[in-house]
């Protein structure tokens, strides 16, 4: 059983079986082509055309009432192939046609150069030209992105070339783009070819829609100009898309890059610190300090990767899509990009899940040490980096940065906070308070007590160590050492510089920030630490303050005269 | 080898004079006049004549008239206009020329063959 389609034929109807429709169609249209615009193409196509229906009329009358293939093949059998049309006649279309008197091969092939549009990126344009040089568009593609990101005139190029080279729009066209010789047999092939393409277009129109009719009697000449609007938006699009598509594709690849070469090489280092003593190390050797097992570690850097990497790779996916339009498996990539994204959701998910129940319970050791000083005496308190002291004594040079390094079995950390508190006894007193997390309270525990950490008596100086050192195998869990200064009224403790960035909310009488009490003698007191040279500075900007209060009226200017460093110190003061 | 080349050109000469030939004698339509050039072995296929009838008429060597057909479409009747007989006349005088030039050509290369 076969669809029909009724045509018109020069006044005639007849019913015409879809496949042979379609032939017929392509052959007047290929016809049509050939004659390019010359000089009474219509006229020829309706002689043709009459001819054509006066011949089916002639088979009609065997007593069949529909058109078949077969009588389309004998048609064009009468008529000749397309290039017959021209053999004899339009002496300088046949010269385009390489003189195509005869169906036989053709030793000329003249190249034309067409835009190809079965072939293209944004116009067809490189596509053309490849042909026409016979090279492989993607270097002309390429020779264009480089021109483009080079110079920036290549776009201005394309478009002008896209503008003046016109599209492959029938068989003969196609033929001469190629350079393929214009004979029965080639044109023939790229007849059927098209055939497949009008048969499509034709379902599409006949199931697209059935008031289409009626849609070509009520086109008036707004329509028209819209659906004219209409196609140089779409065109238009159709180019910002594809811009933006290497956009995407650009940004996917650099990304993905990015993520491979930083989780599997030793480029994607991270640093901790700046100084020479910090080293860089790779993504797998901190994640193996970090996760419980080397197979937790795989789990959770695949789900990373699937996590964050499909989605760029499905940018770089849509990107290629705009580009070079949607492949038929696309479907399936995109079912595909999606269940792994789920799964890298799920590895990820229980990656986080597993390391997080490792942390749920902190503990903490506290040491207490008791500190022998009297009233009056100063204690004098600083801190080094106990291991890299060499380092630090030669260039008197202090790094406070965040220190962590691994080394061997160990890993050393520089996360020591200091406060000092008001001693609740007599006596003065160091608490160094080691905390850890694990499973449960017990593994806290161990590893807190696995945490090194060691205090130094110096001539009259305590010497903290800005660092603490845990087994690497303990894995880090949040390893901290908190160092509490107990002092009694009427102590005094002098807080020399190596401290810097150790000191954490220290209270004060003078709310002074803990960066600026270093370098200063703090007296413990029934209202707090105070610090006499801090009380006499502010005292003294107080006065200076005082005096600029007489000597300006306005109050608002004040501020801008003094210089903000001890504002600031004025307003602590008076608060 | 462009021999089919050649052999399509001197075709396509005297196709145009035959042509103008047949529709010296009377008038007539497109299918009749194909099936005329068959028989003279002229052409082989039909699409080549509606173009050559077309650049005719439009060289105002042929005219036409329309005829409505018990049988099909109407049919378009040519016939010579008076520049038409008048370039019939003229290439029937080239004709005679080229002719005897080409038996001249082939008796002087047999009788050259013959010494």
């Amino acid at each position: 059983m076969k669809k029909t389609v009724t045509i018109n034929l020069a006044g005639l109807i007849f019913n015409i079986d879809e496949d042979a429709y379609a032939h017929l169609k392509n052959y007047l249209d290929t016809i049509r082509s050939y004659f390019g615009e010359s000089e009474g193409r219509d006229e020829i196509m309706t002689d043709v055309e009459a001819r054509i229906a006066e011949i089916l009329q002639e088979k009609q009358k065997e007593g069949r009432q529909v058109v078949i293939m077969s009588d389309v093949h004998e048609v064009i059998e009468a008529m000749g192939q397309p290039e017959d049309y021209l053999g004899e006649e339009f002496e300088g279309e046949s010269k385009r046609s390489g003189h195509s008197g005869s169906s036989h091969h053709q030793s000329t092939n003249r190249r034309r150069l067409f835009r190809d549009p079965d072939n293209m990126v944004v116009g067809g344009v490189c596509s053309g030209i490849g042909h026409y040089f016979g090279i492989d568009p993607i270097w002309i593609r390429l020779a264009f992105v480089v021109a483009v990101l080079t110079l920036g005139t290549g776009i201005l190029l394309y478009i002008i070339l896209w503008l003046i080279i016109p599209k492959a729009k029938s068989s003969l066209d196609r033929l001469e783009m190629r350079g393929e010789p214009v004979n029965l047999h080639n044109i023939g092939k790229t007849v059927e070819e098209e055939i497949d393409n009008v048969k499509k277009n034709y379902e599409d129109y006949r199931y697209g829609g059935g008031y289409d009719r009626d849609r070509d009697r009520v086109k008036n000449g707004f329509q028209r100009f819209f659906s004219f609007l209409g196609d140089i938006f779409k065109r238009l699009f159709q180019a910002i898309g594809k811009i933006f598509g290497l956009f995407l594709i650009l940004l996917g690849a650099i990304v993905l890059t990015a993520l491979v070469v930083g989780l599997f090489t030793s480029l994607g280092q991270v640093n901790f610190g700046w100084d020479e003593g910090a080293t860089a190390y790779s993504t797998l050797e901190l994640s193996s300090f970090f996760f419980d097992s080397g197979a937790l570690m795989y789990t959770a850097i695949a789900g990373i990767v699937l996590l964050v990497g499909i989605p760029f790779l499905a940018l770089l996916y849509s990107g290629l899509i705009l580009l070079f339009g949607a492949p038929r498996t696309g479907r399936r990539v995109g079912i595909t990009l999606t269940l792994a994204w789920v799964l890298g959701i799920g590895l990820t998910g229980y990656a986080a899940l597993k390391t997080s129940a490792d942390f749920s319970k902190p503990d903490s050791k506290v040491e207490k040490i008791p500190l022998e000083f009297t009233e009056g005496d100063t204690l004098v308190l600083n801190a080094e980096r106990r291991k890299l002291k060499l380092l630090s004594e030669n260039d008197g040079f202090e790094d406070f940065g965040e220190v962590f390094k691994l080394e061997g079995d160990e890993a050393r950390l520089g996360d020591v906070k200091l406060t000092i508190e008001k001693s609740p006894t007599s006596n003065a007193s160091l608490e160094i308070i080691r905390s850890a997390r694990g499973r449960h309270f017990e593994e806290a525990m161990a590893r807190a007590e696995n945490i090194d950490y060691q205090i130094e008596w110096r001539a009259n100086q305590l010497i903290l160590d800005r660092e603490f050192t845990i087994p690497i195998d303990d894995k880090w869990r949040d390893q901290e050492v908190e160092i509490v200064l107990l002092i009694p009224e009427n102590h005094t403790v002098y807080l020399a510089s190596g401290l810097e960035g150790m000191l954490q909310g220290v209270k004060n009488y003078t709310r002074t920030k803990s960066w600026r009490m270093l370098n200063h003698h703090w007296t413990m007191t029934d209202s707090g630490l105070v610090s006499e040279e801090i009380l006499y500075n502010l005292r003294d900007q107080i006065d200076d303050a005082n005096r600029l209060y007489e000597e300006i009226e306005i109050l608002e200017q004040e501020e801008e005269e003094i210089v903000p460093d001890n504002t600031e110190q004025g307003e602590e003061l008076s608060q | 080898m462009k021999v089919e080349n050649t052999k399509a050109q001197m075709r396509k000469g005297v196709l145009e004079y035959c042509i103008l030939l047949l529709l010296k004698e009377r008038e007539m339509y497109p299918s009749e006049i194909i099936g005329e050039l068959k028989e003279l072995h002229l052409i082989v296929v039909e699409g080549t004549l509606y173009p050559l009838l077309t650049r005719l008429k439009n060289a105002g060597i042929l005219s036409y008239r329309w005829e409505e057909s018990t049988s099909g479409p109407p049919r378009k009747y040519y016939q010579l206009t008076s520049i038409g007989s008048t370039v019939t006349e003229e290439l029937s005088k080239t004709w005679t020329a080229l002719e005897t030039a080409v038996n001249q050509a082939k008796n002087l290369n047999s009788n050259k063959q013959d010494k």
